[in-house]
């Protein structure tokens, strides 16, 4: 009996020895990795401000490690990103710039990856007040190539948000009139589409910050026009809303809108609150400030 | 006939620490779980992911091949390799366990070869009841399930809200009991083969018949061992909630405690059913 026993629990021991030996360890062991420093990282950032500093070194170290030990691993990109977002948030900007050129290099052909660097890039500049240095990153998001990812697409509104930030009206409408021109213009150009539908949006934004309600309003009656998508149709309520309500005190022209979005979806739920909107507008009655 | 359960456990603790023969049949059955649970452990890394990867894809998604997904999945994966070797190997191996307590009991010397010929020939009779019992625990999930949903529907409802967060662990020890009760009828099944050497459908019938002229004595044979196990079923069933709270190779800690609780479990309830077996027709006899 207690041979039997010893056979079988060596057998047990020396089929998990081998196999832990011999088992192909690299993805598993990186996997492990990234997964304990975006653990330690999900805790960190319930309250970034008062985390440990030997947690922020812990997730650190697993990246890094990653990245060191496993050059030629799948998950060297996402613990790349995984230091970058780490650097950013604890505003470590001197480390993060080496960080992102890294990725800019390693990762040139994927377009989707090199945007988001640089657009990082220019931001962590940005927080240090090297303006001239973020800036001509950015420059480089406006190429055409670009424009099909998100970070180059919102670059041109989120600089009229940085000079706005900054207090510097006359620059910040000079970037927002910029940016007016080059969402107009992939709008145009990519009707219909999500990227067309993406521009659409921004001009909308860009025009609310120039508080040129007139023209926000038709681009938000534009893109119930021309996209069919219930959730696209269900984004814009809030801006119908706010544009023609609460800010031109034309309850009419909310009203037409509905009903167009109305006609457009199936969806009851939507249905319901568009009809209960409709009747509380029709409802009210709206004063326009005496002038 | 009132049945004293109290002497039965106390008798068939004692048989199986003083003559611990009995135990090996059922820490074979342990070996060959835990052997299955190291190779599902691998079975995501070379060399094994070379054969095994495919096949985990196809039923289990990219995700079961990559850290902690492989371990978030891995007792559901272990579920199923328990039922394969409870079919092909559990059954028969409890048989020889059940003769061999058989054998201890009339005071005859017990000689493995004999046993493992004897209980060999009956092979394909272990296997029949092996599939016909993870057949019946398989309708008893769907009908409590079934069941379980009506009553969410109209009773719980009207409860407060904590009872439907904590509904899977309602259900989990629903679906314990109405187990247990199911045990009480097929628990005597393998002992009135080995001892009565009745085929497997007799067996199984009088099993159900004992079981129920005696529910109330076999029931709690059956219930006070089960319930050992049933902080390991509740565990389960919190597993991506407790690899948030802890770290994901619990679900491998959780699964090896399991085989071992269960291979004395299963191994208490075979001989105590044995022991009820022999005293019956004892009493018979008399």
């Amino acid at each position: 009996m207690k041979e039997t026993l010893l056979v079988l629990f060596s057998v047990l021991l020396l089929v998990f020895g081998g196999l832990a030996m011999f088992s192909g360890n690299e993805d598993y062991a990186a996997e492990k990795l990234f997964y304990q420093a975006m653990q330690i990282d999900r805790k960190i950032a319930k309250n970034p401000e008062i985390a440990p500093v030997r947690m922020i070194v812990a997730v650190e170290r697993n990246l890094k490690k990653i990245i060191e030990e496993y050059p030629h691993n799948k998950m060297v990109k996402p613990a790349r990103m995984g230091l970058v977002e780490l650097y950013l948030t604890h505003q470590k900007y001197v480390e993060v710039i080496p960080a992102l050129d890294e990725v800019i290099t390693q990762y040139k052909d994927d377009l989707f990856t090199v945007s988001k660097a640089r657009f990082l890039k220019g931001a962590a500049y940005e927080k240090q007040g090297q303006w001239e240095k973020a800036a001509r990153e950015w420059s480089v998001l406006r190429g055409e190539k670009y424009t099909n990812t998100p970070w180059g697409l919102q670059v041109p509104f989120y600089i009229g948000n940085c000079y706005q930030q900054k207090k510097n009206y006359p620059q910040a409408e000079k970037a927002y009139t910029e940016a007016v021109v080059f969402y107009r213009d992939i709008e145009s150009a990519n009707k219909g589409t999500p990227k067309g539908y993406t521009a659409a949006n921004l001009l909308l934004l860009t025009y609310m910050q120039m508080e040129r309600y007139e023209e926000a309003g038709k681009t938000a009656e534009r893109i119930v026009d021309t996209y069919n998508n219930q959730l696209t149709l269900f984004q814009q309520l809030a801006n119908i809303d706010l544009i023609f309500v609460r800010i031109l005190h034309q309850p009419d022209k909310a009203i037409e809108i509905y009903n167009k979005i109305k006609a457009k979806t199936d969806e009851p739920k939507l249905i319901r609150s568009l009809e209960q909107r409709i009747s509380e507008l029709t409802a009210q009655k709206w004063k326009r400030p005496e002038t | 006939m009132k049945y004293n359960i109290k002497k039965n456990w106390v008798t068939s603790f004692d048989l199986m620490i003083t003559r611990p023969i009995v135990v090996l049949p059922f820490l074979i059955i342990a070996f060959l779980e835990a052997l299955a649970l190291e190779l599902l452990f691998f079975s995501p890394r070379r060399p094994l992911a070379i054969l095994a990867a495919p096949v985990i894809r196809k039923f289990f998604g990219e995700a079961a091949l990559h850290y902690p997904g492989n371990l978030a999945i891995l007792p559901k994966q272990f579920y199923y390799a328990q039922v394969l070797i409870y079919v092909l190997a559990g059954v028969f191996l409890a048989g020889i366990s059940a003769e061999i307590v058989r054998g201890l009991k009339a005071g005859q010397t017990v000689r493995i070869k004999a046993v493992l010929k004897n209980t060999l020939a009956r092979y394909p009779s272990f296997l029949i009841f092996g599939l016909l019992v993870i057949i019946s625990l398989y309708l008893l999930k769907r009908t409590d399930t079934f069941i379980f949903l009506k009553a969410q529907k109209l009773i719980f409802i009207h409860l407060p809200r904590i009872f439907l967060d904590f509904s899977p662990y309602i259900f989990s020890l629903f679906l314990f009991l109405s187990n247990v009760i199911l045990q009480a009828f097929l628990v005597l099944t393998i002992p009135l083969m080995v001892i009565n050497k009745k085929p497997w459908f007799k067996a199984l019938w009088s099993s159900i018949v004992l079981g129920w002229n005696n529910f109330g004595a076999i029931f709690a044979l059956v219930f006070f061992p089960f319930l050992l196990y049933l902080p390991i079923t509740l565990l389960k069933i919190g597993t991506n909630k407790l690899i948030y709270c802890t770290f994901p190779e619990i679900t491998l800690y959780i699964s090896g405690f399991g085989i071992a609780l269960t291979a004395f479990i299963e191994c208490l309830v075979l001989v105590c059913a044995t022991q009820f077996v022999l005293d019956i027709k004892q009493e018979v006899t008399r």
